[in-house]
């Protein structure tokens, strides 16, 4: 996969930050419009994966290697259940909302407590699998 | 700290373990083995701790963020739960202390770091299916831990476990998907995920609507005899336990078969007991072929040639035992069923981890090769005539138990029919297991001496073995504690 | 416009039916590959049934302006399903994984092919 395509090398180019703008505003909209984080963690996903299949596989080691990947995966999950664990301080069972994070008003961004924060922490998480598999399924042999 | 219990503790730390080992495996961390001892030992001590406080508290509900049943997850801690987490994380111990030196190396240096995160995630996973109360939350773990027992089988890659492993993800992602239609259905029917809400709903509509209701139960049933492997739909099961490496082996015989039975249980008795029971025909079609499954369980490991896959068909035997106990429904059916997975949990991991000592070390793989492993290594082949006799039913151990009560509870239910089946499966059982044992002890070249190996395997491995041996006798000497304490839970789901 | 009355529960019908060809699909097909989307084909059958559960006739969708009382369509099990898809996704990736696995070890992914070869072997 290393030879360059004019056309896809180009629209690449072009589409990618309009790709991954869109996935960021899937994954913080939960609250307000169908989405979250696995969908938009996907799409983000799906654009560093895009990246791979035009320019080979080293460009996008250069912008998201197999290291920071494992990192970020489980720091995803690790930001999530932290955030769960914050509501023990204040004597609330495990993944406690509303009486903790501040609840705004329904219909802006900054609302819902903290069902955003959770889900960039999936989407995040989701994202650097959606690479990981990519690149262990079909990427050439970096071992 | 209010909102905290130990047993939420226990799958939170399993959890967060699972989820540090790849970055401590991406800092080219060493230790894992001694981790893992350290969190599992951390994990028994918090699941005694939720035992304690239920044996005198009584059953509590935990509501995960603050939700109310109706609408968000809860766990539950009763007796039943408390019990079985109980026994996950004390297997999960004793194996990880037993997983030393050469065992260890049977996994393959760079992958080691990820066994463990996929040891964890499935304990994590099994600790939170024997606790939730939610059907989809179930489900979920259901899924992880089906996920996880599938890689760990295929952690080392060679022909005969990459087969096992396709097949058995095939299989059990028939019977996840069948579980999740029948949650739709029960949904359906009642609007509500939480297992006793659901269950008080169906005991006036299973009337009302039998077609459906009689539907999720027939998929439910499916979907758990898939996974806990009843006959006829116990196929994967050979295959998995032969292929994979001795501790994954200890860990899925002993401990994963079992989550799922609980589950069943659980299910079966809380939410769709009517049909179950009542309406359908199904539990007396458990009940055959439960008895069906003892019989060719044995039969078939008889003739096997290589000692995991016999003792693998001697699981199919155990687990008929069990549903055989569950699908009865009389009390000292029931409490016969589940002492028996305690009883089996511990003789079949003291099984395989014997076996697996005596495979690994000497290289044996066939029964043949057997012959005068007792005289080299003499005490693990003594723990391994203890356990097999314990299987078989002798009567001072844990074992005989069991399999006394499951058959005063076929006599309450008035089939005699299956008390000869259990007392002729006992025999068949002996069958392939005594040969094994004298064998082992007095057959191959006669002039070594006895060669007593405790120098040669070193303490760690040792004591997991002396443990499950002393369970076994205690258990067996001094059933009460037991009985008494399953009796508590048997009053309480059948009532 | 001819007005065509359907029966009220044929998106249930039509879930049911298509579970049953994806599992047909699972058991029939000797690629494994094939095997993968029957797979693939029933869990997208329970999706459609889970979102089929949650469908109220005459509800808008579930978006809740401040203060509104309108009827929606229940989003619950759409969030449920959400969760499902992620697993199902992970179920394929694991298969396909392990199904290359078994084409370096077996030289073919027929199950009927990789059975031949098993039982050469143990001969």
């Amino acid at each position: 996969m290393k030879f360059r395509d004019t056309i896809v090398s180009i629209i690449t180019r072009f589409m990618l930050p309009f790709i991954t703008l869109f996935g960021l505003y899937l994954i913080v909209h939960v609250h307000l419009s169908p989405g979250g984080g696995f969908s938009g963690g996907t799409v983000v996903g799906a654009g560093f994966v895009l990246l791979s299949l035009t320019y080979g596989i080293s460009m996008q080691e250069r912008k998201f290697s197999h290291r920071t990947s494992t990192l970020i995966e489980s720091g995803g999950a690790l930001i999530y259940i932290i955030l769960g664990i914050s509501a023990f301080i204040y004597g609330q069972p495990f993944l406690s909302n509303l009486p903790i994070f501040p609840a705004g008003t329904p219909g802006r961004l900054f609302s819902g407590g903290f069902i955003a924060l959770l889900n960039i922490a999936i989407g995040v998480k989701v994202a650097s699998t959606i690479v990981a598999l990519f690149d262990s399924l079909g990427g050439e042999d970096l071992h | 700290m209010l909102g905290v219990h130990p047993g939420v503790l226990v799958v939170l730390v399993l959890l967060i373990s699972a989820f540090i080992s790849p970055v401590l495996d991406q800092f080219k961390f060493k230790r894992f083995s001694i981790f893992a001892i350290g969190v599992s030992g951390i994990v028994f001590a918090l699941s005694i701790i939720t035992i304690l406080r239920v044996n005198s508290l009584g059953v509590e509900y935990y509501h995960f963020g603050g939700w109310t049943p109706d609408k968000g997850i809860e766990f539950i801690f009763g007796e039943l739960e408390a019990l079985m987490l109980l026994l996950v994380s004390g297997m999960f111990f004793v194996v990880y202390i037993y997983n030393q030196k050469k065992i260890r190396a049977e996994i393959s240096k760079h992958l080691r770091g990820w066994y463990f995160t996929l040891a964890f995630m499935l304990q994590a996973s099994l600790s939170g299916l024997i606790l939730t109360n939610d059907l989809f939350n179930m489900f979920v773990f259901i899924e992880i831990s089906a996920l996880t027992t599938v890689a760990l089988i295929s952690i080392n890659e060679n022909r005969d476990t990459v087969f096992a492993s396709i097949k058995y993800l095939f299989l059990t992602a028939v019977g996840s998907s069948s579980v999740l239609f029948s949650i739709g259905l029960i949904y359906l029917l009642t609007g509500y995920l939480n297992m006793d809400l659901a269950g008080m709903e169906l005991i006036e509509l299973a009337g009302m609507y039998p077609a459906a209701s009689s539907m999720a139960m027939l998929f439910m049933f499916f979907g758990l005899a898939m996974k806990s492997a009843l006959f006829p739909l116990h196929i994967w099961l050979p295959d998995a336990y032969y292929s994979a490496p001795t501790i994954s082996t200890a860990i899925m015989a002993g401990i994963v078969g079992k989550a799922y039975i609980v589950v069943f249980i659980k299910v079966f008795y809380k939410v769709l007991s009517i049909n179950f029971f009542e309406q359908t025909n199904l539990a007396n079609i458990t009940v055959i072929m439960a008895g069906i499954a003892i019989i060719f369980g044995s039969l078939f490991a008889i003739g096997q040639t290589k000692i995991k896959r016999m003792l693998a068909y001697s699981s199919v035997a155990q687990i008929g035992y069990i549903f055989l106990g569950i699908a009865l429904a009389t009390e000292s059916g029931l409490t016969g069923g589940i002492l028996h997975i305690i009883n089996h949990s511990i003789i079949k991991t003291l099984l395989f981890l014997t076996v697996g000592v005596i495979i690994i070390y000497t290289g044996a793989e066939n029964i043949i090769d057997f012959q005068g492993a007792g005289r080299k290594y003499p005490f693990t082949m003594i723990l391994f005539s203890l356990s097999a006799l314990a299987m078989v039913g002798i009567p001072p151990l844990n074992g005989f138990m069991s399999k006394w009560t499951i058959a005063m509870g076929t006599l309450e239910a008035e089939k005699p029919l299956y008390l000869v089946i259990i007392i002729l499966s006992s025999l068949l059982n002996g069958v392939y297991y005594l040969p094994i044992i004298i064998q082992s002890f007095f057959g191959g070249d006669e002039e070594l001496g006895y060669n007593w190996e405790f120098k040669r395997l070193g303490f760690k491995i040792i004591l997991p073995l002396i443990t499950l041996a002393a369970l076994i006798l205690l258990i067996g000497i001094f059933p009460s504690y037991p009985i008494n304490y399953i009796n508590r839970i048997v009053f309480s789901l059948i009532s | 416009m001819i007005d065509i009355v359907v029966h009220p529960n044929i998106y249930y019908f039509a879930s049911i039916v298509l579970f049953l060809i994806g599992f047909y699909i699972l058991l029939t097909h000797p690629n494994l590959i094939k095997k993968v989307i029957g797979l693939n084909v029933m869990d997208s059958a329970i999706f459609f049934f889970f979102v089929a559960v949650g469908f109220v006739s005459d509800g808008g969708s579930p978006i809740v302006e401040a203060g509104s009382e309108a009827l929606t369509v229940n989003p619950v099990p759409s969030g449920l399903m959400l969760t499902g898809i992620v697993v199902s996704v992970s179920v394929t990736a694991f298969a396909l994984a392990i199904i290359i696995k078994v084409y370096q070890h077996y030289g073919t992914i027929n199950v009927e092919e990789i059975y031949v070869v098993r039982s050469e072997r143990e001969c």
